[in-house]
């Protein structure tokens, strides 16, 4: 009897946990739902009221509506080209800079961390002034190049790297490496970058992210729209009198689909890195 | 740790060299000024919001401008209003120029006055006050600082209106025109809310948000802060202001909604609201796609107690930091754009954008029917109340006493603060800034 009731009590338990979840599945989810739905709305029917809440038949129609808008493909291209690069070259040096600074003891290193954690503290928006100027001045204004190379090696990611490779790579490896003669960078390469395969999918993945919906950046440093991303190009469309809303949220819609599928390549990678995270600090 | 912090020194002090390096361009002498070449080759670059792109690009198709400019090639920079702002606002702090000509709304002329960063139009070579002559004066005025400065041209005005639709208030026995004062606005307002689907509930409103009839007694939030030097004087003018956003709040006439969220962007198309109070752009934009289906439907007027503002506009400018041979060329395109009827009926049958050159005013597309509207003359009236708006130059305080005053607003909207109360502490805040 007592068995069943504590068995009972656990159904009752559980059956109020997911009610809880899908209250929360619904709050996070229903905007992206909904976003979907206005995509396939025709645009002069995207403010109306009721509003539609099921997928309409105009979806193509608005597609092609973005298309004769924007360049998307190019847009999209130069979007994809930038988050690529900083992902890529991001992973490379803020792990090499968090494998120095995880593995080996050198002068000034104390310092150098805390210096690194403290430019953190400055609010992005701050710096925007001065960085404009730099890239005048480097004469990189109108490329890729300042939307991708003052962030290669960011103190975020070196700092997430450094905390990850404190715990995920032994020391006693690193020696026994060396004894059979690797040399240091391939202690990088062939130990370290697999060992912190996690680590490296975290931060891939916010770089990613916080790279391709960058705004301001490439609002600022990229003067046209064949040069520009989505999320500018996008808002080229935004509070035009006869911009088609219906195209921009078809173009929102598909801006979105390459996140998720990061998201979903990685999602294994991401869980794995955080739960170590959490676990190892 | 000490050849550290020697290291860092070093680094900071760069930093600020750097910086420092790069002052102010001074205003090149007219003599020194190269002349526009018809003959040479040249590219413009417009910054540009919205749909402006789309109209300078339509009056670029028309013969007479490539008649006029055979050889210069325009180029765009375009974002949404908000984008394009924060922008020009990064490039102009940073002392740079990276487009021959920015498109300015005329909010942010005061803003831009106070940082520096645009060329003085008003100065020779260009004459701007000169070649402006027939731009209407308060457009002028508004984009004239305190000392004579001329920062940017007006291409397009927006003259404040109330715009109501004709079968709500016809449903409600009541009429929206001629109305003597605020007050009269008040009373009339209260017979437009309605529980249409009888729920309960008010569905119906007066207007979107009190606070938009807030910048119509102070000439659209355009200069006016200040009588004999001192601030917010005179005071009845300021008072006025707040009571009336309190007095439409207290009569629940209003439906709180946020400019340009979804639900006020619907409130116009699903009968939320009877009218609103906002430029004649609004005009075109709900024609063109906000309330597409009420053709016929709304209707314009002159503000309660012919309250005269101006609620938007658009200038052109030119960055200080803009090469001289470009300035020659951009100054060109500036003047056709802004003094070329051609240009600005190009630019108003596009987007509706309202021109800021009187001569246009007389041109027969201003006295025809609007169906829009109903077959009323709205254009007309947009023209009528744009010559009557008065004059009021740009200070380098207008934008921190215009935040100041809007943070009044919310106070008195929000936070339930007495307009007495709300007026001290804006006149506090103001001559904190002043001092």
């Amino acid at each position: 009897m007592d068995q069943k009731s504590s068995s009972l009590g656990r159904f009752g338990g559980k059956t109020i946990l997911y009610a809880i979840l899908m209250v929360f599945v619904f709050i996070f989810g229903f905007p992206f739902y909904y976003m979907f739905v206005l995509s396939t709305v025709p645009g002069t029917e995207v403010y109306r009221n009721p509003p539609h809440i099921f997928f309409k038949s105009s979806f193509f129609t608005n597609i092609s509506a973005l298309f004769d808008d924007i360049p998307f493909a190019i847009n999209f291209f130069n979007s994809f080209g930038i988050a690529t690069l900083a992902t890529v070259t991001v992973i490379f040096f803020c792990t090499m800079g968090g494998f120095a600074l995880a593995k080996y003891d050198f002068k000034w290193k104390k310092p150098i961390f805390v210096l690194m954690l403290s430019t953190m503290a400055i609010p992005p928006f701050l710096n925007i002034i001065p960085f404009f100027k730099m890239m005048i001045f480097f004469q990189w204004y109108g490329t890729w190049l300042p939307l991708i190379v003052p962030g290669m090696a960011n103190a975020f990611g070196i700092i997430l790297m450094t905390q990850f490779m404190q715990s995920s790579i032994p020391d006693a490896l690193m020696d026994a490496a060396r004894i059979d003669g690797l040399t240091e960078f391939g202690i990088l390469t062939r130990i370290a970058f697999p060992l912190s395969r996690s680590g490296i999918a975290v931060l891939g993945i916010m770089t990613f992210i916080n790279s391709w919906n960058n705004f301001l950046g490439a609002l600022v440093m990229l003067p046209n729209i064949n040069s520009t991303t989505l999320p500018v190009a996008l808002s080229k469309l935004f509070m035009q009198m006869d911009g088609d809303r219906g195209g921009l949220m078809a173009g929102t819609v598909l801006a979105v689909v390459p996140l998720i599928f990061v998201f979903i390549a990685f999602n294994k990678q991401i869980i794995s890195g955080l739960a170590a995270g959490s676990v190892k600090g | 740790m000490k050849k550290l912090v020697f290291l860092l020194t070093v680094a900071v002090a760069a930093g600020l060299l750097f910086v420092g390096c790069s002052g102010k361009k001074e205003q090149t002498s007219a003599a020194d000024m190269p002349v526009f070449d018809p003959e040479k080759e040249y590219v413009v670059s417009i910054g540009a919001y919205g749909d402006l792109e789309k109209a300078y690009k339509a009056v670029m198709d028309t013969e007479d401008f490539k008649s006029t400019f055979p050889n210069v090639t325009v180029e765009f920079q375009t974002a949404d209003f908000g984008g394009h702002h924060s922008r020009l606002t990064t490039v102009l702090a940073a002392g740079e120029a990276t487009n021959d000509i920015e498109a300015l709304e005329v909010g942010y002329i005061a803003k831009f006055v106070e940082g520096g960063g645009l060329t003085n139009l008003a100065a020779a070579p260009f004459n701007g006050v000169e070649v402006g002559k027939d731009i209407v004066g308060f457009a002028m005025s508004n984009a004239t600082t305190s000392d004579g400065s001329l920062v940017a041209m007006p291409v397009d005005i927006a003259p404040a209106v109330l715009f109501y639709r004709q079968s709500l208030v016809d449903e409600a026995g009541v009429s929206l025109e001629n109305l003597e004062s605020w007050d009269e606005f008040i009373e009339v307002g209260k017979e437009l809310v309605a529980d249409r689907d009888g729920d309960g509930e008010i569905d119906q409103f007066a207007i979107p948000n009190a606070n938009e009839v807030a910048m119509t007694p102070l000439n659209g939030g355009k200069g006016g802060w200040f009588k004999d030097g001192k601030p917010l004087e005179p005071k009845e003018k300021f008072i006025e202001a707040l009571t009336v956003v309190k007095e439409i709040r207290e009569a629940g006439i209003d439906g709180d909604l946020g400019a340009w969220t979804g639900p006020w962007t619907q409130s116009f198309a699903d009968g939320t609201v009877a009218a609103t109070i906002n430029g004649a752009w609004f005009g075109g934009a709900l024609k063109t796609w906000i309330a597409t289906d009420l053709s016929g439907d709304w209707r314009a007027t002159r503000l309660p107690g012919n309250t005269l503002a101006a609620l938007g506009g658009t200038y052109l400018s030119i960055p200080a930091e803009v090469p001289d041979e470009q300035k020659a060329v951009a100054w060109e395109v500036i003047k056709y754009l802004t003094t070329s009827s051609n240009a600005q009926l190009t630019t108003f049958e596009t987007i509706d954008a309202f021109p800021a050159l009187t001569t246009v005013f007389d041109d027969p597309i201003m006295n025809e029917p609007v169906e829009y509207f109903g077959g009323q003359k709205v254009r007309q009236l947009y023209a009528d109340i744009a010559q009557e708006i008065p004059n009021a130059a740009v200070s380098e305080y207008d934008a921190a006493i215009l935040s100041v005053f809007g943070n009044a607003i919310t106070d008195v909207l929000v936070n339930d603060a007495s307009v007495e109360e709300s007026y001290q502490t804006a006149l506090n805040s103001v001559l904190a800034i002043a001092d």
